[in-house]
């Protein structure tokens, strides 16, 4: 089969399709909409549906076959190269060109990508079951994956720019469109200006490279992620510059503390779009950048370990800020924050693979939970534990598949997340950062408290809503519910392509991915044996699962608990509901200042006083002359008479001079 | 296409709007309504010469299709001669900007041509002296525009004041430079030396008088004030027209700019992040705009100043940018009767509005982006510490964008009116959008034409 495909396709190009092919998606859906918008008619539901659901499937198969085509070959680094697909020699005597390459690590966050949209798609279909419009919808999705999908895949770190722009670029259009009220502004206005200092950072990183690498006398494109590998060790003086501003990139696009700002706010969207530009797309492009520049990253062991150190914060600020969200959406957008804490610390201590196997874990995990959350959303109208409760008998199915994600999402074995944090943990541990190894592990422990939190109130909590009450409840749609049921069994073996050899498995992801990627660089690697590895996973376990069945008790069984614990802390409640004021603090020191000096100081004084007034104090006066002469001129010929007159007398003047 | 034809294109293209604007004068009174047909027609044919100029351009050596008569000399290198094809598909897009400006007369259809004539002059221009007239011609005929166009004689006389101080200082370069060539051809003047102390003063009034053209702080008191949609494309050419001097002339002074480089990056970067912080502060969505256009012009000099082949390159794609992007304003300017408007509202003016703000952000895929691109590379094969505070400066820039398009963007509710489609606007903003984006994603087409005269004039300032 595999074969006689081939034959007719060759791989090569199978590949781009799978890139292009979501393109083709968005402008066919662009089209739908603007034709029915134009005859103002009603769009072809199922037909946008299918368009907007088969080509991320699609893509998704071929990146699939790529990767079993990848695996086949042998040598130690395994990639499809598509060539040049597009060049510019005209630039100076710079020849720039862009194509893709499939090698592990691109492969391996493309496929996930691919799935999670693909699903997400596919789910969308029952969520939006009730809306007329979805072209935009799917347009978007499809224009996003496609994205992101060039990201991933693309050879050159200029292309990896542009559509890392228009990724922020599309995602702030979804914000700003959430909502007809204004609510969704100051986040709107948040995201975009993050992600052009984001961006910004971004081009001073490439130009840094490029000053590097005219100086080396290389004829190459230097914007190609290989030519980037020879001129990386001429960079070793600005090493720090270049990977402090790479991390800059990275925290502000991945939403990293202390620059998350307007994450918990795109909470507000439609699930499937939170799930899949804000909870998917817009993180695992930042992270993947700082891995495909991994040899960059360890020139600087420095800043790489204080990579480490913030992300070991986020894993504990991010999880004490989602423990009282009442927003289950909104919660598990802090526990976004503390899950990539965790990818971000296995990239600052140089294991790179292992953080690679994080961010995968994490999508499926985060998948198998907004899913679920999705359908409770679908179901009852609401993701407040408020106003939804007592839902495990009503909706089995959504209980048991939420359930496998959270307990993935936390880190419970034997289930995906547990591989990839305790193997994080570990790498970190035996590297010696002790410290970040508690925070990392507290960190995991809240998260555990803050999820089992969410499920106890909507499952096993009470309604006390009337109008929920009243709603007939019954499990989603069926595209909503394969969904979930698929995504449940993801988050159960999923974690086996990777499982570590100290609970004796083999470890082919982080194997194969090790042969491309730097490994084991930063800090120094005890002796700690395998062993070691299995009773710290162990420990971890048991404090997580008991963290979840603390929530469970406090939240379920003595639920006065919960409020008295609140009441005695109001003012740690409340600091905690507001993220710590991060919002706050960065509008008081960053953005009113700036405003006032703008308006006050630069517009009203030295614009309009010092400049108008001071400066052009006297033409001010004889312009206030001329404007009495010009406004008793009613004509313009007697202008234009004026003017020529002016004209001759300058020539005349010239000439005399000259 | 005759010989003699080829060897006077220039010349037809440059006297071509005079054609019209005799056409407007024997053209009877009660006619009126007429005048902006003729000059549609008229901009359209000196628009068609110059795409045949510009298909027809492969120089030898600089300079291509060289015609002259004593003072008047006029030859083109490709930034030249693409441009020429800017100024009149812009003067052709300010008419129908003023299409539904019932009160607008054939005076200022006239003055419209009259400008395009002192416009294409310039660009057309070898000769300082023949280039210095066709400037205070386009000054003067622009000035009669914003007269008759409604603008409150303040705003003329403040123009009057500060454009009269550009003439004059534009002069005494002129003078200078005539003098110590003993000629006014640009290709004599381009390789003399000046004095030192000729050099630095010539340099600083040559930068006042451009600054002054530009309207770039501290002398953009006559430009923000003057709000008119169908003067901005011409507002805006007249900024090029004196960033193009600069462009002719700065070879002159390069020993000074040299010299003085660091703090005249320094000067232009803090004008920089002085203007951005001003467009900051700025309430109404039009001066916003206005106010944002004039970064870029600071940022043209910048590359310029920088004295790299990059810096230089990018500065010619940023001229062509520019006046798209400002082409594209005015259509939004004239044609915006609500600021309060929306994309939901207004499909059409939101998309236009959109447009221009990712274009003035530098997102990828837009006119600005290839441009600033290379000019940012110039920047950074200097000092990087210079790139990195222009990056800033742009970044308070963009965010002053930033909240009248989150307010363009917002969905209006369920009940809100069914939106307005314009239809004339969407014809008239169809065609800049699409080269917007065409010369965004395709900078090809543009640096196929900068490219040769930027690689010409770095040629020229390395044998200096």
């Amino acid at each position: 089969m595999l074969e006689t495909i081939l034959k007719f396709i060759p791989i090569q190009d199978l590949f781009v399709v799978a890139v292009m092919l979501p393109f083709v998606s968005a402008l066919a859906n662009g089209v739908i909409f603007f034709v029915s918008f134009l005859k103002r008619d009603s769009e072809p539901k199922a037909v946008v549906s299918f368009i907007g659901t088969i080509v991320p499937f699609i893509s998704l198969s071929i990146i699939i076959l790529v990767w079993y085509v990848l695996m086949g070959l042998e040598g130690t680094s395994s990639s499809l190269i598509t060539g040049d697909l597009w060049s510019w020699n005209g630039f100076l005597g710079h020849q720039i060109t862009f194509g893709f390459k499939a090698d592990p690590l691109s492969i391996s966050l493309g496929s996930v990508v691919a799935m999670i949209f693909a699903f997400g798609g596919l789910y969308s279909v029952g969520y939006f079951s009730r809306e007329r419009s979805l072209a935009t919808y799917y347009s978007a999705m499809n224009l996003i994956l496609g994205f992101a999908l060039t990201l991933i895949f693309t050879d050159s770190i200029l292309l990896f720019f542009i559509v890392y722009q228009l990724i922020a670029l599309t995602s702030f259009v979804f914000i700003a469109r959430l909502s007809s009220k204004g609510e969704a502004h100051p986040v709107a206005r948040s995201y975009l200006t993050a992600q052009l200092i984001s961006s910004g950072a971004f081009l001073f990183v490439m130009f840094l490279i490029w000053k590097t690498y005219i100086a080396t006398g290389y004829r190459l494109d230097v914007f190609k992620f290989d030519s980037l590998l020879i001129v990386a060790p001429y960079l070793v003086e600005n090493a720090h510059l270049v990977s402090a501003f790479l991390i800059g990139v990275a925290i502000l696009g991945a939403l990293q503390f202390p620059l998350y700002l307007w994450l918990p706010g795109t909470a507000k969207a439609p699930l499937p779009s939170f799930l899949l530009i804000f909870s998917v797309a817009a993180v695992v492009v930042s992270a993947y950048l700082l891995i495909r520049l991994n040899f960059i990253m360890i020139l600087s062991p420095q800043i790489s370990i204080a990579l480490a150190y913030i992300g070991a914060v986020a894993t504990v600020f991010g999880a004490l800020s989602a423990i009282s969200q009442k927003s289950a959406k909104r919660l598990v957008a802090y526990l976004v924050i503390s899950n990539m804490g965790l990818a971000f610390m296995a990239i600052g201590v140089g294991a790179f693979s292992t953080a690679v196997f994080q961010i995968m874990m994490y999508v499926i995990s985060v998948g198998a939970v907004l899913f679920g959350i999705g359908s409770v959303i679908y179901v009852c109208g609401s993701d407040v534990a408020d106003e939804v409760g007592g839902l495990r008998k009503l909706l089995p199915v959504t209980f048991w598949t939420l359930l496998f994600g959270a307990l993935s999402f936390v880190g419970v074995y034997p289930f995906a997340g547990f591989y990839a944090k305790n193997g994080v943990l570990w790498e970190v541990y035996q590297r010696g950062f002790g410290l970040m190894f508690l925070l990392g592990l507290i960190g995991m422990m809240i998260a555990a408290i803050a999820v089992f939190r969410m499920i106890s109130l909507i499952f096993y909590g009470k309604m006390e809503r009337s109008r929920i009450a009243d709603k007939k409840i019954e499990e989603s749609s069926v595209s909503m519910l394969v969904t979930q049921l698929i995504f449940a069994f993801a988050v159960f073996v999923g974690g086996w392509i990777s499982v570590s050899k100290a609970y004796g498995g083999a470890d082919h992801l982080r194997e194969w991915l090790g042969e491309d990627l730097v490994t084991q660089t930063v800090g120094v690697i005890g002796e700690k044996g395998k062993f070691s590895e299995m009773i710290l996973a162990v420990v971890v376990t048991l404090l997580v699962v008991h963290a979840a069945i603390l929530s469970w008790i406090v939240f379920v069984q003595k639920r006065k608990w919960a409020g008295s614990i609140a009441k005695k802390f109001p003012r740690l409640t409340t600091l905690l509901n507001n993220g710590f004021y991060i919002n706050r603090i960065y509008s008081v020191v960053l953005v009113s200042p700036l405003e006032w000096i703008s308006k006050n100081f630069i517009e009203k004084g030295v614009d309009e006083t010092f400049i108008s007034g001071v400066v052009f104090g006297f033409p001010s006066r004889f312009t206030g002359l001329m404007a009495d002469v010009s406004a008793r001129v009613k004509n313009v010929n007697a202008y234009m008479l004026a003017m020529l007159l002016i004209v001759v007398l300058v020539l005349a003047l010239f000439f005399a001079i000259l | 296409m005759g010989p003699w034809i080829l060897e006077h294109i220039l010349t037809l293209i440059v006297a071509s709007p005079l054609v019209g604007v005799l056409m407007l004068i024997i053209t009877p009174k009660r006619h009126d309504e007429a005048a902006r047909n003729i000059t549609l027609s008229i901009s359209c044919v000196t628009f068609f010469i110059s795409l045949v100029m510009l298909s027809l351009f492969s120089p030898v050596g600089r300079f291509a299709f060289v015609d002259s008569y004593y003072y008047y000399a006029v030859a083109v290198d490709g930034l030249g001669a693409f441009m020429l094809a800017v100024v009149s598909f812009v003067a052709g897009f300010s008419v129908l900007i003023s299409w539904q400006r019932k009160d607008l007369r054939r005076e200022f259809f006239a003055l419209l041509l009259l400008a395009e004539v002192g416009f294409l002059g310039v660009f057309a221009s070898v000769d300082i002296l023949a280039m210095l007239i066709f400037i205070e011609f386009a000054v003067a005929s622009l000035g009669g525009l914003i007269f008759i166009s409604g603008s409150s004689s303040r705003d003329v006389s403040r123009y009057i004041g500060f454009m009269g101080a550009a003439a004059l200082l534009l002069m005494v370069v002129v003078i200078f430079l005539s003098v110590a060539g003993g000629s006014t051809d640009l290709g004599v003047i381009e390789k003399v030396v000046l004095e030192k102390k000729f050099m630095t003063w010539g340099l600083f009034m040559l930068l006042a008088s451009v600054g002054i053209l530009m309207g770039i702080f501290p002398f953009n008191s006559w430009r923000g004030e003057i709000k008119k949609g169908e003067l901005q494309p011409f507002l805006s050419l007249m900024g090029l027209a004196g960033g193009f001097i600069f462009y002719r002339l700065f070879p002159s002074f390069i020993y000074a700019v040299t010299n003085f480089r660091t703090p005249l990056l320094v000067a232009l970067i803090t004008i920089i992040i002085i203007s951005s912080m001003i467009a900051f502060a700025k309430k109404s969505m039009v001066s916003q705009l206005i106010a944002v256009t004039e970064v870029y012009f600071c940022f043209y000099l910048l590359g310029l100043v920088s004295v790299t082949h990059e810096g230089i390159a990018g500065s010619g794609m940023q001229m062509v940018a520019i006046s798209m992007i400002t082409t594209l304003v005015g259509v939004f300017v004239s044609r915006l009767k609500d600021e309060e408007m929306t994309l939901s509202k207004n499909p059409v003016m939101g998309s236009v509005f959109f447009v221009i703000a990712v274009s003035l952000m530098t997102m990828p895929g837009f006119i600005m982006f290839p441009g600033l691109f290379m000019l940012w590379m110039g920047l950074f094969k200097g000092t990087y510490i210079f790139a990195l505070l222009s990056l800033a400066g742009l970044m308070i820039s963009s965010a002053s964008l930033i909240g009248p398009l989150t307010h363009v963007l917002k969905r209006e509710s369920e009940e809100a009116d069914k939106p307005l489609f314009d239809k004339h606007t969407l014809l008239l903003s169809a065609p800049l959008i699409l080269i917007v984006v065409c010369f965004g994603v395709f900078p090809d087409l543009v640096l196929h034409f900068v490219g040769q005269s930027t690689e010409g004039l770095w040629k020229l300032i390395m044998s200096l």
